[in-house]
């Protein structure tokens, strides 16, 4: 049923999503790192009442409010295309997505917007304590605007709380709270919000370092460092623990997206974490073929983190494919026969809309068995193939580890930038300086990294196993969103080239001039 | 004696009621006083911005107009309120997509 839908529609669609998705996440985790390291700068100016802080604080929120205004409603095009190009997807979950939404919108925006101006415009206006308390709702108020966002995210990605209405075509919300608490959500939150603190603390370091290479502001600098590098080795440590979390969610709600991660095509017991690989080009398939032309492994690991038990059996795709009894001896059946199931939910839909119209109570009843018993398995039903259930597999595989290896050197440099502020030895360490430096662009591709690994892995499915992502698209003309693409890039590259411009002036600028 | 202590009763009763509505009268003036603080406040913040955050407000203003009268207006109607009046007409539709995909195709 694959071919029925315009493939260039869907993908030009998917391609607008992600393009518009990842320039919108090149200012978000900037945001949301910064406002909790200067809200922290800020605390201990307040305590020491030393004037170093207060310039220290000052210039960076300078840079914090260029991106966030930049940034700032950058998500709102995201939700233009949930109306024109995601038509069938933003109807079919109903209130679920709009409540998160609304919620963001109502309670964090507006507590991050009210108080940002008295961060910007309240210094010597209002008392220092209500100056930081301010300051801190922001950062608050940002991490909560991402708590909905990515519940709402976490929703799609394991699809609990709601039940289906056949007369709407909606998911309707029947458990609010087991949307918010859902722990794919939580996880994903927990994981994101912190990973996102760790990029703000690359780059106050990789700032600072370009000023100790440059033997300026050396006060400010070191003690933007130390900051930085306390914030950001507890968040990196943090972010470890909730990538953890994260695997498990992945491994009960998404295995598929666990065995392309990991490269993972055939199951075994005791498996092996992937630490460095090369895959082979395969089809999913081919058994005669070696699945990588060279990997390290870790022996038993992706087992033991998987279910702590070292000699667990993990899926790998060509199972999930053929069906398997999982660590807790659940029964998973093979696709083929989910595509059955999807395919009778489909039926069973369509027989309830024509019950309806001709009063023929006996099928609507029939058709309204049929759908609740296979409706969990609905998406299924638009696939002819059973390998079409599998992602993208080196898309997944690479993004995963370049994320985990960039997440790992982060740790590293966080310790080395306080061992070398300890030790007084920084201006000396020029190589280190420059490493910090380019260190910021790295923490950027390990954040967007993250999101193609969640978004990616998930393929081909928009909500987990009861819409494919095919299904989601508006029947629009697809040369519209191949226009609007080209539009997007043009306007989204202009903002972030003025962002790069404005920032670039201003750290040349420095903290000595106030932040004018 | 008992007029003057009426008389002074009296004195009391106004004076207390006066000290009540000078209360009143500055509670008053204090609330009616919170908005126009606010709106010096906001007002004394954006006349003395900095270079930056002018250069920042002119882009914001940019991006917010290309944003909502030229993308939103020309480039992004919402597809299910242009073509359809109402709600079951967009449900019969969605249902009809759903359960017919090779329509997606004419």
């Amino acid at each position: 049923m694959i071919e029925n839908f315009d493939p260039s529609l869907v993908d030009w669609s998917r391609a607008q999503f992600a393009l518009t998705a990842m320039y919108h996440w090149i200012f978000v985790p900037l945001t949301l790192g910064m406002a909790f390291i200067i809200a922290i700068m800020e605390t201990i100016y307040v305590k020491t009442n030393d004037p170093v802080w207060k310039k220290t604080t000052k210039f960076w929120m300078t840079l914090f409010g260029i991106n966030f205004a930049i940034g700032v409603a950058t998500g709102i095009i995201l939700e233009f295309e949930f109306g024109t190009n995601w038509s069938n997807y933003s109807w079919f979950v109903g209130d679920i997505f709009g409540a998160p939404l609304a919620i963001e919108g109502i309670m964090a925006f507006f507590m991050e917007s009210t108080f940002i101006a008295v961060m910007f415009f309240g210094w010597n206006k209002v008392s220092k304590k209500f100056h930081l308390i301010s300051t801190w709702l922001v950062a608050i108020g940002s991490s909560l605007s991402a708590l909905w966002i990515l519940v709402a995210n976490g929703w799609m990605q394991n699809p609990v709380g709601m039940s289906f209405n056949p007369d709407t075509a909606r998911n309707e919300m029947n458990n609010f709270w087991e949307v918010l608490f859902s722990p794919s959500g939580i996880n994903k939150f927990l994981h994101t919000i912190s990973s996102s603190y760790l990029l703000g603390a690359v780059f106050v370091i990789g700032v600072s370092s370009w000023y100790l290479l440059k033997k300026r502001e050396i006060s400010f600098a070191k003690r933007s460092i130390v900051v930085a590098a306390v914030f950001g080795l507890f968040t990196s440590l943090f972010t470890v623990l909730t990538g953890d979390k994260s695997t498990k969610d992945i491994v009960r709600d998404q295995p598929m997206k666990l065995a392309a991660v990991e490269g993972l095509y055939n199951g075994s017991n005791g498996v092996g974490l992937v630490a460095v690989g090369v895959l082979a080009p395969k089809d999913v398939d081919d058994e005669n073929k070696d699945d990588f032309i060279f990997k390290v492994e870790i022996p038993k690991l992706l087992s033991y983190l998987a279910y702590q038990d070292g000699d667990a059996f993990v899926p790998g795709v060509n199972d999930i494919i053929n069906g398997y009894t999982d660590y807790d001896g659940v029964v998973h059946p093979p696709v083929t026969e989910k595509m059955e199931m999807g395919k009778k939910a489909i039926a069973a839909l369509k027989n309830y809309k024509l019950a309806k119209s001709e009063s023929n109570t006996e099928l609507e009843e029939k058709s309204l068995r049929d759908l609740e018993t296979n409706f969990k398995y609905f998406g299924y039903g638009y696939f002819d193939d059973p390998y079409e259930i599998v992602p993208s597999i080196p898309m997944s595989f690479y993004s995963f580890h370049i994320m985990v290896g960039l997440g790992m050197y982060f740790i590293l440099l966080f310790a080395l930038s306080l061992l070398f502020v300890y030790k007084e030895n920084i201006l000396t360490n020029k190589w280190f300086l420059r490493l910090a430096i380019w260190s910021i662009p790295l923490a950027y591709v390990a954040s967007e990294c993250g999101w193609i690994v969640s978004e990616m892995g998930r393929q081909p499915w928009v909500i987990q196993d009861l819409m494919p992502t095919m299904a989601g698209v508006s029947n629009i003309d697809s040369i519209s969103v191949v226009v609007t693409f080209f539009l997007f890039f043009v306007v989204f590259t202009g903002l972030l080239i003025a962002e790069v411009k404005i920032m670039l002036k201003q750290i040349k600028v420095g903290p000595n001039h106030g932040g004018k | 004696m008992i007029i003057i202590k009426r008389l002074g009763s009296l004195f009391i009763d106004q004076y207390s009621n006066l000290i009540v509505l000078v209360r009143m009268n500055n509670i008053l003036y204090k609330l009616l006083s919170v908005p126009k603080s606010i709106w010096n406040f906001y007002a004394q913040g954006f006349k003395n911005q900095s270079k930056w955050s002018r250069q920042v407000w002119l882009l914001i203003a940019i991006k917010l107009f290309i944003m909502f009268f030229v993308l939103k207006l020309f480039f992004f109607p919402n597809f299910l309120k242009t073509k359809y009046d109402n709600d079951q007409e967009r449900s019969d539709y969605v249902i009809d997509q759903l359960t017919n995909p090779k329509k997606s195709l004419e």
